[in-house]
């Protein structure tokens, strides 16, 4: 047994990569695009990743032609931490935003972010 | 002090109530999709559109309007497939209601899913979740309906029955319609125990009862057994195939009550049963019955008890056998026999359960005790053993045979007989020089150390260091004779002495008798260098169990003749008469009559007869004062030695008599101790509970008679060691 003693640096390494993946405009692989915001900002992701982090995005991702939806009621900058948190599980999130993002959460069925979400609006 | 806190709520703009003509129209939208999907049509509505809808209603708080709405739409559905399952006849019934409910399922999952968020944000206690609610509705309106239930019910435990009797049954479709109860239960499986496990375990125990009943009437027990253990088998597997995991236990349960509990009076008493498999060692068949009345309560007290009482009864007859009374060898090697079989069954049938081991503990106390033989017995068996018994076994075996000899003799509850006899035939073996190893004595020795310590064998270990000594001071005495002055005027003889050591050694009754001078000479010499040697020490000379060994001169040849030292005396009168009279015999020696008959006997009546009688009588008549003897000069004999054994190797009567003295001698000392010791520490006690202490003290080493404690408290109390209280006489007190 081979044993890793850089298993921290090799866990930044991979959120690193992964952050990148979907904040990186020009990712070639992407199969689906998420727009957000008034003005329909454009999120390029993956559907493998959506569907194994949300029941949400499983369920929908049964009909197998789609490969865009909007969201023109969540604001840019929540969806961004959802992705966020979604493709790498860092979350970082400001106390003003905390309600917006318990909506999101539970309309993506992320249940754990969610409650995590809900003890902290307690907490406050 | 205080310091202000603002709480300070972020804005959030909550959405508009939603009108109610938009809310009914997006009811209706996913309506149409419900029922689209009850009808196995596949969506033309996207996943991501009817989750939109669902999520907008219930974020406007119009998730009543959805909840209800499938409510109905769900009641209604179930009721139409009712009609439709219940038309289907005979076996289609039981497809048609599986496929439905395979389908019905499925479809409740789709609809789960569309209203996830329904589900999660607005479903609360006690409000069934969405999916728990197409269960309930399914329960409702079609399985427990009139036209469903029974049917389905009679039906599923016909098919186990048959299943039952030999038949080839679809499993899976079993499994599918009784998961189906699983599944509509919402707590607990409360519809599956309620409409199915009830009734059928109830069709369970009545199959079994009546099976049973009738097997075991036909059958022997060990065909019985194999059935039962067959049948648990089948059951165990009908769980794992069909059954809800819960029924299990209570299904084997069942089964082993109809098939076990409820016959094992039975299989114990019936002609093939218990009694006789223990009987003719069927070890396969005891070891089946062992772990079916396991499972059951109180199986195995049945079991054990049966088994203990046949040990005892076997035990008994062995140890009352009047062949074996009067062969102590035959009786220990039966025993040993019989305690090897029941280990072996123990092993091989009761997975040396300790129960069963004590409770034949208990079996084997009890009827070796039953008469007081067996501790002699028991001594005798191993001096035969020591005598020579051995000299064909090896290490290994001699070694199971002590320990089993430990065994019998942990059994015996008056241990103390059984040492005054083991050291009555130890000096015997010592004293005649026929023990066969002195090895083996001291591990036989050991054993009996380890077993009850070391004060047991105190006595024992002192005559092996008593030989040794006297070995030594022979050797002495031979060196002293070589200087002594005297020793020039005597003639030589080989004179062998032991010097025990009084209270290591049984006392023997004491004889007295006359040497010849010669003889008499050498004790006088012995006497004078051992006393010179060990000062203050006493010499008391027991002839009676000495050996001599003389020469025997015929006209034409000579015997050495190994004799006691009674003969040799009785022999040596011949050189000055040729005649005898037994009363002449006993005045020339001083010996007592009952010693010179004794003695007499094997010289005349023997192979070889140095002696014989005139005039010749028959052999069988007593022997009288008066019965005159010479010696037989036509001896015939090839052997140049000829050795006649002293007396019978068993003790006569009065020898036992005098060892049962001694133990109780003996005893008597012991509760003495035993009552000074426990009133010196209670100072006062009264009578009953003294009794119990003085018994729990020394049982480890013989059971007191009541009579006997009493009888020396009494003593005690008139050697001033106790006295009653003068207002209580049943209270006694310790004086110091």
């Amino acid at each position: 047994e081979i044993k890793n003693e850089n298993q921290t640096i090799f866990k930044e390494k991979f959120i690193n990569d992964f952050q990148n993946l979907f904040e990186n405009e020009n990712n070639n692989y992407s199969d689906f695009v998420i727009k957000s915001g008034k003005k329909y900002f454009q999120f390029n992701s993956h559907k493998s990743i959506l569907s194994f982090r949300s029941l949400y995005f499983a369920l929908l991702f049964k009909e197998k032609s789609i490969n865009q939806i909007e969201f023109p009621e969540i604001r840019k900058p929540i969806m961004k931490k959802i992705l966020e948190y979604i493709y790498t599980s860092k979350t970082q999130i400001s106390k003003s935003e905390l309600i917006e993002m318990l909506i999101v959460s539970n309309q993506f069925q992320l249940n754990l972010l969610s409650k995590f979400i809900e003890n902290e609006i307690i907490k406050n | 002090m205080s310091r202000k806190m603002i709480l300070r709520v972020p804005k959030f703009q909550e959405p508009k109530r939603m009108e109610k003509s938009e809310a009914q129209r997006l009811w209706l939208l996913l309506k149409d999709a419900i029922v689209e999907v009850q009808h196995m049509n596949a969506s033309t509505l996207s996943f991501e559109e009817l989750y939109r809808s669902s999520y907008s209603l219930v974020i406007a708080k119009r998730g009543d309007i959805l909840y209800t709405g499938l409510e109905e739409v769900n009641n209604h559905h179930t009721k139409n497939l009712l009609d439709k399952i219940a038309q289907a006849v005979d076996e289609r019934f039981l497809i048609e209601l599986n496929s439905q409910w395979q389908q019905y399922k499925l479809q409740q999952i789709m609809i789960h899913d569309i209203l996830m968020y329904l589900d999660r944000m607005y479903v609360k206690e006690p409000q069934l979740k969405v999916f728990d609610l197409g269960m309930f509705k399914w329960k409702q309106n079609v399985l427990i309906h009139s036209q469903i239930n029974d049917r389905l019910v009679r039906m599923l435990l016909g098919l186990i029955h048959m299943e039952r009797n030999g038949e080839v049954i679809d499993g899976a479709l079993m499994k599918s319609l009784i998961q189906m109860y699983v599944d509509v239960s919402l707590k607990e499986k409360e519809t599956y125990k309620q409409e199915f496990e009830e009734r059928f375990l109830l069709a369970t125990s009545h199959f079994y009862k009546s099976e049973s009943n009738l097997f075991i009437t036909n059958n022997s027990c060990g065909a019985y057994l194999k059935k039962v253990e067959i049948r648990l088998i089948e059951e165990e597997a009908r769980i794992k195939q069909y059954l809800d995991e819960s029924t299990g236990p209570k299904l084997i349960k069942a089964c082993e009550d109809e098939l076990i509990a409820n016959h094992m009076q039975t299989m114990i008493e019936m002609e093939t049963g218990c009694r006789t498999m223990i009987q003719n060692d069927r070890f396969n068949e005891l070891k089946l019955m062992y772990r079916l009345f396991q499972r059951v309560e109180n199986g195995l007290v049945h079991l054990k008890n049966e088994f203990a009482g046949y040990v005892r009864n076997e035990g008994h007859k062995i140890v009352n056998q009047p062949e074996n009374l009067k062969d102590p060898n035959a009786l220990i090697t039966s025993l040993i026999e019989i305690r090897n079989r029941f280990e072996k069954t123990l092993s091989q049938s009761f997975a040396n359960n300790r129960d069963f081991i004590n409770s034949v503990n208990t079996a084997f106390e009890s009827f070796l005790n039953e008469n007081d033989k067996l501790s002699e017995s028991l001594a005798l068996f191993i001096d035969k053993k020591l005598r020579g018994g051995f000299k064909d076994s090896n290490d290994q075996e001699i070694d199971v045979i002590m320990n089993k000899v430990i065994l019998l003799f942990r059994f015996l509850s008056d241990k103390d007989v059984f040492k005054k006899f083991y050291e009555h035939y130890l000096a015997k073996r010592l004293l005649s020089g026929r023990s066969f190893s002195e090895d083996l004595e001291r591990t036989m020795i050991s054993k009996f150390k380890q077993e009850c310590g070391n004060q047991f064998t105190s006595k024992m270990e002192g005559m092996f260091t008593d030989m040794r000594l006297s070995k030594d001071a022979l050797d002495g005495f031979k060196n002293y004779l070589q200087t002594s002055v005297e020793m020039g005027k005597l003639p030589k003889i080989d004179m062998s002495v032991r010097v025990l050591t009084q209270g290591f050694w049984p006392t023997f009754p004491p004889h007295s008798c006359t040497l010849p001078p010669l003889l008499s000479q050498y004790c006088d010499l012995f006497t004078k260098y051992y006393c010179h040697a060990h000062t203050g020490r006493r010499i008391i000379w027991q002839t009676n169990i000495g050996t001599a060994e003389v020469t025997f001169r015929l006209p034409k040849k000579t015997h050495v003749l190994a004799l006691s030292t009674y003969q040799m005396l009785i022999m040596l009168l011949f050189n000055d008469a040729e005649k005898l009279s037994l009363k002449q015999m006993a005045a020339g020696t001083s010996i007592s009559f009952m010693d010179i008959q004794r003695s007499v006997k094997p010289l005349y009546s023997g192979k070889y007869k140095v002696l014989k009688r005139t005039p010749a009588v028959e052999k069988s008549k007593e022997l009288s004062e008066n019965d005159i003897f010479e010696l037989n000069l036509n001896l015939k004999c090839k052997l140049h030695r000829i050795k006649f054994a002293a007396t019978s190797q068993t003790d006569s009567e009065p020898e036992r008599q005098h060892t049962r003295q001694r133990v109780d001698e003996d005893r008597k000392i012991e509760i003495d101790a035993a009552i000074v010791r426990i009133m010196k520490s209670r100072k006062a006690l009264i009578h009953n509970d003294l009794i119990v202490e003085c018994t729990k003290q020394l049982s480890s080493r013989f059971v007191p008679q009541t009579s006997m404690i009493k009888k020396r408290i009494e003593n005690l109390i008139e050697r001033e060691y106790l006295e009653r209280f003068p207002d209580d006489r049943r209270r006694y007190r310790y004086l110091a």
